[in-house]
């Protein structure tokens, strides 16, 4: 794969406000999104010849349908709408469509309207509408076998995958509190510090420990924030991207990584893992040989974390410490922004809002450009996006000249 | 037979027409079935249609008899009806010594959370919610009790 490197680049983003309860229509958030991402590059959507879709993008708004509004006449299209890991997996798909000559300029976009599923499920808005797609994910035998007992709510498998891990370690519900704690504090802070997401309330320990509990050990505050918002960019050759607006931010390595299982394995299987996914480690080694760098080299990591308990196995994971020793590594102050891995500088799921990883994918960019405000990380040249499934996971990792 | 959970308001399983059908018709008949590879031996779960292990298509359901032992739980205490859930309940993964690395999941009755311990033996208790479906339960097992 070494001969990808540094081979197409992110020339355009583009988000939306993030809201809960936006009132905005998935279609009208994905619009938005790219108008902001073809401005950002100064380009039109007549530029635009390949589309590739991320997770709920395809789902909610098809790309021959978001085509046929901006007027974009496309020759390649993939999607990669495969749940939490479409973000990043966006990058394999439109590098190999550019690098190939299959398309000029590919766009991405995905979207995610939580926010307004809240009112479905509060009975505000009616079933059966657009907001209502992304309600019912067909599960297969996990609604036979685990939602009858009150499973279906992903915080149960995670406050599962806690207590296994308490036990596995020999740590206390106290100890654990802690180390989450400070993963959720260090979020916030960056959260507000970005001020575009959704939570702007300053966090202290106190209220941490105060938040109320939604299934035991996890709190509220361990648990993604419900927001609407919709995310777009646009990928090129490096070539081109010299010519457009601003810096480039050339794909400088990618990895993937599987570990196969049954379609209703996922959180309650030793199939691909229970606490730890072999793939999450392969995909980062795989990207980190593409670039020919190592983890010390990285300004910073963006890491899927839907809950709390996610990001802390995932830094085990990824080898960025040794399994059982993430909580004293968060708690150290090494994933903060002066920390020697910042960690979700936006403030991630928890804080900021949870578009499946796309806002960590922006909020890499926007580092590697120098324009991510009071989070800036201090001379930032590298930076990776992780975000994945429990079978699979993608690493991007980015770099500026 | 008993009733330990209400099960009226929650989603129910599928029990006909689908690859887990037999697991029902074990728990009607009182027995915990998993499907096992006629050729390796190995027990496997969730149902698949070639053995995980030698990727043979010769399985067959057969009852679980060995000791089943709580391998992780989460305690939930809270309501959210549109997704089915009513607290408090237990849920638990199961974990039985003819099967390793498969977990059934379940609910925990007749213990408090206070006294859940990871690795605890337990029993399977069985619950008739309609003529079609009897849903397996866990409680400790009576010699931890004592």
């Amino acid at each position: 794969m070494k001969r990808l490197r540094d081979k197409v680049a992110v020339v355009g983003i583009g988000e939306t406000e993030y809201l809960r309860n936006s009132g905005r229509r998935p279609k009208e958030l994905i619009i938005d999104a790219v108008h902001k991402a073809l401005d950002d590059a100064k380009l039109t959507s007549s530029n635009i010849d390949g589309m590739v879709s991320g997770f709920n993008g395809a789902q909610l708004f098809s790309c021959n349908d978001l085509a046929y509004n901006l007027g974009i006449k496309y020759r390649f299209h993939g999607d990669m709408g495969d749940f939490s890991g479409s973000n990043t997996s966006s990058f394999h798909l439109a590098a190999i469509a550019i690098t190939s000559g299959m398309a000029d300029f590919a766009l991405t976009y995905c979207t995610t309207t939580y926010g307004s599923l809240m009112k479905i499920l509060d009975g505000e808005v009616e079933e059966g509408t657009e907001e209502d797609a992304s309600k019912v994910v067909p599960m297969g035998m996990k609604d036979s076998f685990e939602a009858p007992y009150g499973s279906n709510m992903p915080g149960v498998f995670f406050a599962q995958m806690a207590n296994r891990y308490m036990h596995e370690y020999g740590i206390t519900k106290e100890q654990l509190v802690k180390y989450l704690g400070a993963i959720v504090m260090n979020q916030r802070h960056n959260a507000i510090l970005n001020g575009k997401g959704v939570m702007h309330r300053q966090l202290s320990y106190e209220d941490y420990i105060n938040s109320p509990i939604v299934v035991d050990p996890l709190k509220r505050d361990d648990c993604y924030v419900i927001s609407d918002g919709a995310c777009a960019w646009i990928i090129t050759s490096a070539e081109r991207a010299r010519d457009c607006p601003n810096i480039p931010v050339y794909v400088t390595g990618m990895g993937y990584g599987c570990t196969p299982m049954g379609s209703a394995d996922a959180f309650t299987q030793k199939a691909g893992g229970y606490l730890y996914k072999p793939h999450e480690s392969s995909s980062l080694e795989q990207a980190l040989q593409m670039a020919d760098i190592t983890r010390e080299d990285l300004s910073f990591a963006e890491i899927y974390d839907s809950y709390s308990t996610q990001l802390l196995l995932s830094l085990e994971s990824l080898g960025f410490c040794k399994k059982g020793e993430g909580g004293p590594f968060a708690e150290s102050g090494a994933i903060s922004l002066e920390g020697s891995l910042p960690v979700n500088t936006h403030g991630g799921h928890l804080s900021h809002s949870c578009i499946y990883g796309a806002t960590h994918v922006v909020e890499a960019i926007h580092q590697l450009r120098g324009e991510a405000g009071a989070c800036q990380v201090h001379d930032a040249k590298i930076g990776m996006v992780s975000a994945g499934t429990i079978w699979e996971n993608y690493v991007t990792l980015f770099r500026r000249d | 037979m008993k009733e330990y959970l209400d099960f009226s308001k929650g989603p129910l399983p599928l029990i006909e027409d689908y690859e887990g059908a037999p697991f029902w018709e074990g728990t009607r008949q009182g027995e915990i079935r998993f499907p096992k590879c006629q050729d390796c031996s190995k027990f496997h779960w969730y149902p698949c249609t070639l053995c995980p292990f030698c990727h043979s298509p010769n399985i067959k359901w057969q009852a679980l008899t060995s000791q089943a032992k709580l391998f992780t739980w989460s305690y939930v205490n809270w309501n959210l009806p549109a997704f089915g859930i009513r607290g408090p309940y237990i849920m638990v993964l199961v974990e039985f010594d003819e099967a390793p690395g498969f977990y059934l999941t379940s609910d925990l009755v007749e213990c408090r959370p206070e006294d859940v311990s990871i690795g605890m033996p337990l029993e399977v208790v069985f619950q008739r919610v309609n003529d079609k479906i009897t849903m397996p339960l866990f409680k400790p097992t009576d010699d931890r009790q004592s």
